[in-house]
């Protein structure tokens, strides 16, 4: 137990337990800051077992409230970044790079797909209302098979009230005649839009341009 | 009438050989780090934005400073420095070029390099507002090679070297329906900075004339 260390911080609602992984078998000695835990509730009881389970649940301030910040009597592994349950943190970390790299994937594919108009301004709209990117690539498939594989689309901000923008606008920039537009669009609306409208919370809208 | 255009996506490059190399950039290199940072603190360079590059072979490996707020780069080694700048445009000129003129004044001084070379290159992804790329890409493909299939081209490239300038023209690959233009020019260790810039304006003019496009601003 002697590698290990808790430490209280600046008052009891705010705990923090600083660890150092045993080396050898179950870790590999390197210390980490795992958490932070606020006081418990005061209708909670004690936990037999604080370590079993609930990580970030109360289990384990409860455990140090309710022994002055005393250890277990017993050995955990209170870290083990290669299994414990404590290893949620560091995956966490990994699940977090891994979503901002797919999402900095996505950006790359809508430039590609898009021409953004004012790009910074639609980019940040963007990753405000992050489910709305998912429609906007799942919806160039289904526009070039309506409207052509050379079309252009071009996305930029609008506003639906006059007021501040609130919906992002994919546009077709059309060339040939406006009937033939009107029909594309229509294809477009019954063969996919009026399934996955919903998915934009009214904050996407897609129609053509005459170039 | 030109064809308007933006510009979302520019890089500038510029790298100078020296006529030989400086072992003191890869060993005894503290003082030219020390002196470098310094020169470099006007525009807020941190330490944490200083790396050692220690891989690859001898002549990639240096010290690298950045300036994430200008999105500059500067890597000296020991036999030929580097500097980026991304999101480049004639407004930002002035600056970048102190910032560069900061950086190797204060590389020569602290190694007494003597430069030989200097390349730039600028590459550019341009964006039409209304023409498809690939109408103004056309002109520059060989109909020989467009003729090669019965159908519409898609896309192509036109690839140009000489002694000591090369033009590339490409559709881009990282934006909707845009062209990719890049454009490298050689210059004698010489040359100063204002010649440089002069001589780039001038290609990327004559580059955007034939292209019949204009950057709207």
């Amino acid at each position: 137990m002697t590698n290990r260390a808790y430490k209280e911080r600046e008052s009891s609602e705010d705990w923090a337990v600083l660890s150092r992984a045993p080396e050898g078998a179950s870790g590999n000695g390197a210390t980490f800051l795992v958490g932070a835990w606020p006081e418990p509730p005061a209708n909670t009881t004690e936990d037999p077992d604080p370590f079993s389970r609930d990580m970030f649940g109360w289990s384990v301030a409860r455990h140090l409230h309710s022994t002055g910040g005393k250890l277990p009597p017993r050995e955990v592994p209170l870290l083990n970044p290669l299994g414990s349950e404590f290893s949620v943190l560091t995956d966490l970390e990994r699940q977090m790079a891994q979503f901002s790299a797919e999402e900095e994937e996505d950006f790359k594919r809508l430039r590609r797909e898009y021409v953004l108009v004012n790009g910074p301004s639609v980019e940040s709209f963007l990753r405000r209302h992050r489910s709305l990117l998912e429609v906007l690539l799942d919806a160039v498939a289904q526009i070039k098979a309506c409207f052509g594989a050379e079309s252009v689309l071009q996305l930029r901000l609008g506003s639906e009230d006059g007021d501040a923008p609130n919906v992002v606008c994919g546009f077709v920039q059309w060339t040939k005649s406006l009937e033939a537009a009107r029909a594309a669009l229509d294809e477009f609306d019954e063969s996919w839009w009026m399934n996955n409208v919903r998915r934009a919370s009214g904050r996407v809208v897609f129609d053509y341009e005459l170039a | 009438m030109p064809e308007k255009v933006t510009i979302p996506i520019s890089f500038f490059e510029y790298s100078a050989d020296y006529a030989r190399p400086i072992f003191a950039a890869l060993m005894d290199r503290a003082a030219i780090v020390q002196r470098i940072f310094d020169a470099l603190l006007p525009w807020k360079l941190e330490i944490d934005n200083v790396e050692p590059i220690t891989t690859g072979k001898p002549s990639e490996q240096g010290v690298k400073f950045k300036i994430p707020g200008k999105k500059v780069t500067f890597l000296f080694g020991a036999g030929s420095c580097k500097f980026t700048k991304d999101d480049a445009d004639w407004a930002s000129a002035e600056e970048t070029i102190s910032i560069l003129s900061a950086a190797l004044g204060a590389l020569k001084a602290s190694t007494c390099a003597e430069i030989s070379e200097q390349n730039v290159a600028v590459a550019l992804h341009i964006q039409p507002k209304k023409a498809k790329f690939i109408d103004i890409l056309k002109p520059f493909l060989s109909p020989a090679i467009l003729d090669l299939e019965g159908e519409a081209v898609k896309t192509g490239a036109s690839i140009l070297k000489w002694d000591k300038r090369r033009v590339v023209l490409d559709g881009s690959g990282a934006l909707a329906n845009a062209l990719f233009l890049k454009f490298e020019r050689g210059f004698d260790g010489g040359a100063s900075f204002l010649e440089i810039a002069d001589q780039l304006k001038a290609d990327e003019d004559a580059l955007f004339k034939m292209l019949n496009v204009e950057e709207e601003l």
